[in-house]
């Protein structure tokens, strides 16, 4: 199990890094987030996940902790 | 037997000796070159030897030998006990021929032993006639006590007071070598190696300390079973409690490893036309994909780790708590 943790800790680092390295690239060569984020919502209804995630979490919470 | 001289004796056994080292090889050759110039009958020498195949044996015995002190290797030892037997039957002369007329405190040794044994000198006689080289070979404890002059070996079998064994031809290494008492190199007792403790087997070594015996596991009974009634119903509660972050560690690895999956097709397939959006997309996904992992991951270790680690405490828990060890009688 310490093996294991050690080599799945090491993947995700090296995943995050090259995540954040490609995300940089992008913003400094000149994405626009705003743009990103609409063609997102008109594809897969990004605003309505989010509400529902919303609304999912204030009922957890309600239900939970009254 | 096949008759070799001195020069193909030494070569045979130069190439038989090739599993010694370098150096312990060209010294063993030596001694036997100074064996041969030390003979004054190469054949009565090679008689002695018997054969390469025969002198390869006894080294290669010798040279095996765990006891070997360096400065004193085993093989120059069988070196010397074959010179110390050509000496004796007269094939090598170290001080010089004695003179007949010389004068010896020890007179007429043979003179009186040869009445107790005419019967084994005369059977000796017989057997030696059909082994020519092996004539002069016969071994006398005796003559070796008298400094009798020793010439050639035609006296000897006449003073043999023990009778031959039958000589008969045997094959030893795919060489017929004729069996008689001149034929045995005697090795020194000291180059027999010795038993230590690389040769016995383990299991006797093992024995010198006995183990101890294994103390038996008693159950104190009214203990086991109120821990049994106390420790189910807490281990269930134990593995519920774990139920829940396993259950949400799953669910939050699934949902983000479909995000990531999602957000990587939407960056390669959605038409987005600035490659920089793409990356900024692929960044997300692949972000979102470790996280996923590491959620996996975790939900893997509640399973396998947290929840057996648990059922295992408690089980060794019990064991130490309720069973005494008892010396096994």
């Amino acid at each position: 199990m310490k093996k294991g943790w050690r080599i799945v800790l090491i993947i995700v680092l090296a995943a995050i890094l090259l995540g954040a390295i490609s995300m940089g690239v992008g913003i400094l060569t000149g994405a626009d987030v705003g743009r990103i984020y609409a063609k997102l919502d008109h594809e897969y209804q990004l605003g309505e996940y989010y509400d529902y995630f919303i609304q999912l979490v204030s009922f957890f919470k309600t239900a939970l902790f009254g | 037997m096949t008759y070799i001289n001195r020069q193909k004796f030494l070569a045979e056994l130069g190439k038989l000796l090739t599993f010694m080292f370098e150096k312990d090889r060209l010294a063993a050759l030596a001694l036997y070159n100074k064996l041969f110039d030390e003979a004054e009958s190469e054949q009565a020498l090679i008689a002695l030897l018997v054969s390469p195949t025969r002198q390869a044996v006894c080294i290669a015995r010798a040279y095996s030998s765990k006891n070997d002190d360096p400065e004193d290797p085993s093989y120059v030892r069988v070196l010397s006990g074959l010179r110390q037997d050509a000496i004796s039957q007269g094939i090598i002369h170290p001080f010089g021929v004695v003179p007949a007329e010389q004068l010896s405190i020890f007179d007429n040794p043979p003179a009186a032993e040869a009445p107790d044994a005419p019967a084994p000198a005369a059977e000796a006689a017989k057997e030696a006639e059909p082994a020519p080289a092996t004539a002069e070979e016969a071994p006398s404890a005796e003559n070796t006590e008298a400094n009798e002059p020793s010439g050639s070996g035609e006296d000897k079998p006449s003073e043999e007071t023990e009778p031959k064994p039958e000589e008969a031809p045997v094959s030893v290494l795919g060489e017929t070598v004729a069996l008689d008492e001149a034929s045995f190199v005697p090795i020194p007792k000291r180059s027999r190696p010795s038993p230590d403790a690389a040769d016995i087997p383990e299991f006797i070594l093992d024995d010198e300390e006995p183990e101890e015996a294994e103390p038996e596991r008693k159950p104190r009974w009214f203990l086991l079973i109120v821990y049994i009634l106390f420790a189910i119903p807490i281990t269930v509660a134990g593995l519920t409690v774990l139920l829940v972050p396993t259950f949400v560690s799953m669910a939050v690895a699934g949902v983000l490893g479909a995000a990531a999956v999602t957000v990587f097709l939407a960056a390669i397939g959605s038409g987005f036309a600035v490659i920089a959006d793409i990356l900024v997309m692929i960044g997300i996904a692949l972000i979102l994909l470790a996280i996923a992992l590491l959620f996996l991951w975790l939900f893997i270790w509640f399973i396998g780790g947290a929840m057996v680690g648990l059922v295992n405490g408690v089980i060794s828990l019990g064991r130490r708590w309720c069973y005494k060890e008892v010396e096994a009688v």
